[in-house]
């Protein structure tokens, strides 16, 4: 990185805060410079707003959950302005691209209403993930306490605060959430709604808007991963020697059976567990 | 027990249409359930920018603060992939290494029957859903009896422990199961991911053809956690 030799006094402090140094914009490119995927993630509920980035208008008006993009912008410093009726300053921030990475710009309002809106970045995690899964990200950007989100009336996601985030592998399908105080039973602040969630990709939803206005609502991001699921084996072939078969035949000798009990908790689905213990039964019982 | 059987008859309405509708457990939602017919969130679809993407990087203005990286919730799940694995019944270790199925989707563990391989296609350790895979030879031509044997003496209650670089969580064995490799995942399928969390661990038994050079049988040994995934 190189220095930039026309500091102001306005830069150094920029600069102190960012714990970085601000780079000319005549800087010469990095060799890979191939840039990073930005979205703008317009989070003010019920506004519309225009929406600069690097000083050039992306949205002239931009609707309240509007997802503006793919932008592809050079790996570096980059700066986006969102200007909405009802704030008296244009929110404005700046924010880093990386090269070959996928980035989400979300303005939107903090838990307390009357200050400014705020923006916040996040990494969209596009790398893959187990066969048959999809990952979800629930991000907090509301304004509401903390919360926990109740995943077909159990919490997958506790506790995340305006500015949080979680992730989660979860199986492909329709889910039934809701959004509540962190351990509370009263009001909920989203939901129930159904969120359907794909195999082999990112869904990301994103918690904006105010209960005390009616605007509270959810942003839905779908990003396809990067790489393809891997496919199941289909046969597992452990034995190449034949040394382990003198064992193999005294643990069958020494057996009181209980191999063959265990075929029939095979048979009849006993096996796995817990939320998704029915689904289980009904692929057995499919293919029997 | 009624309404489960409600609850299967729903599921297999659902799964008969195409519908993927999770039917877990039902519990009440509470007093804020829905008056209406349920919302879908829909994703949304990007708006491209109006004009145009720009490429150069720019100097942001003095007056722009740096935007806040969203941070993990103090509840964020830890996950890692495992590198080593102990059976406590025998007292036995083996590294982990990440495999992937071959020609024909066939699963084939490291060849040294000391090491043992996870399938890096299935679930990381301390995931909420899905199966963690490892599997090892129980024998090997070329590098003798594996660790894996002794899975052909484990017992339900017995502990696995696997490690991370960084992390590990403990499994209690609740099945031990001999299947027919022709018919591995014909039935309760050992890769299937849209389960609660378990451990299978897989290796040979049966009968060995010593002019094919392989076992016609799957020891399939499935282990559910016993505690979180910790650091450290």
């Amino acid at each position: 990185m190189r220095k930039n030799l026309r500091l102001s006094a306005a830069a150094i402090a920029v600069t102190s805060v960012a714990g970085c140094l601000v780079l000319p914009a005549a800087a010469a490119a990095p060799a890979a410079a191939q840039g990073g995927t930005v979205y703008v993630l317009q989070g003010l509920t019920g506004v519309d707003a225009a929406v600069r980035v690097d000083g050039r208008t992306v949205a002239a008006k931009a609707a309240g959950k509007a997802v503006i993009g793919p932008l592809q912008l050079a790996a570096g410093k980059h700066e986006v302005a969102v200007d909405a009726p009802g704030t008296a300053d244009d929110t404005k921030a700046s924010f880093t691209v990386t090269s070959g990475r996928s980035l989400d710009v979300v303005v939107h309002r903090r838990n307390d209403a009357k200050r400014s809106p705020t923006v916040t970045t996040s990494v969209n995690n596009l790398a893959p993930v187990a066969s048959g899964t999809g990952r979800v990200t629930v991000a907090h950007d509301a304004v509401v306490g903390p919360a926990d989100v109740r995943v077909d009336g159990k919490t997958l996601f506790a506790n995340i605060g305006n500015g949080e985030e979680l992730t989660l592998g979860v199986p492909a399908a329709t889910y039934s959430v809701q959004i509540v105080p962190v351990g509370k039973t009263g009001p909920t602040v989203l939901g129930p709604v159904d969120l359907p969630v794909a195999a082999g990709k990112l869904t990301r939803v994103f918690a904006v808007g105010d209960v005390a206005d009616g605007t509270m609502d959810a942003i839905v991001q779908v990003l396809p991963l990067t790489g393809a699921a891997a496919a199941p084996p289909v046969k597992v072939d452990s034995g190449t020697g034949g040394q382990a078969q003198a064992l193999i035949r005294q643990s069958q000798q020494t057996s009181t059976g209980e191999s063959s009990a265990a075929a029939t908790l095979l048979a009849v689905g006993v096996l796995g567990g817990g939320l998704l213990a029915s689904r289980r039964k009904l692929r057995h019982t499919r293919s029997s | 027990m009624r309404g489960a059987v409600a609850a299967l008859v729903v599921g297999l309405l659902l799964t008969a249409c195409g519908s993927s509708r999770m039917t877990g457990a039902a519990s009440a939602p509470g007093a804020s359930a829905a008056t209406g017919p349920v919302r879908t969130l829909t994703p949304a679809a990007p708006q491209a920018p109006e004009t145009g993407t720009t490429s150069a990087e720019a100097s942001p203005s003095p007056s722009a603060p740096p935007a806040v990286a969203a941070r993990p919730g103090p509840t964020q799940r830890f996950t890692f992939v495992p590198t080593t694995v102990r059976l406590d019944r025998g007292r036995v270790s083996a590294r982990v290494q990440p495999i992937t199925p071959g020609a024909g989707g066939v699963l084939l563990p490291p060849d040294d029957s000391r090491v043992v391989g996870w399938w890096s296609g299935g679930a990381r350790v301390g995931a909420a859903y899905g199966s963690v895979v490892l599997a090892g030879h129980v024998d090997s031509a070329t590098s003798g009896i594996g660790v894996f044997a002794q899975l052909l003496t484990a017992q339900r209650g017995d502990r696995v422990r696997l490690g991370g670089v960084a992390g590990r969580q403990d499994f209690r064995i609740t099945e031990v199961d001999d299947v027919n490799k022709l018919t591995l995942t014909a039935g309760a399928d050992p890769f299937n991911q849209a389960v609660a969390l378990r451990l299978v661990l897989i290796t040979c038994t049966g009968t060995f053809d010593p002019v094919t050079g392989h076992y016609d049988q799957n020891r399939v040994v499935v282990a559910v956690p016993d505690g979180p995934a910790t650091r450290g």
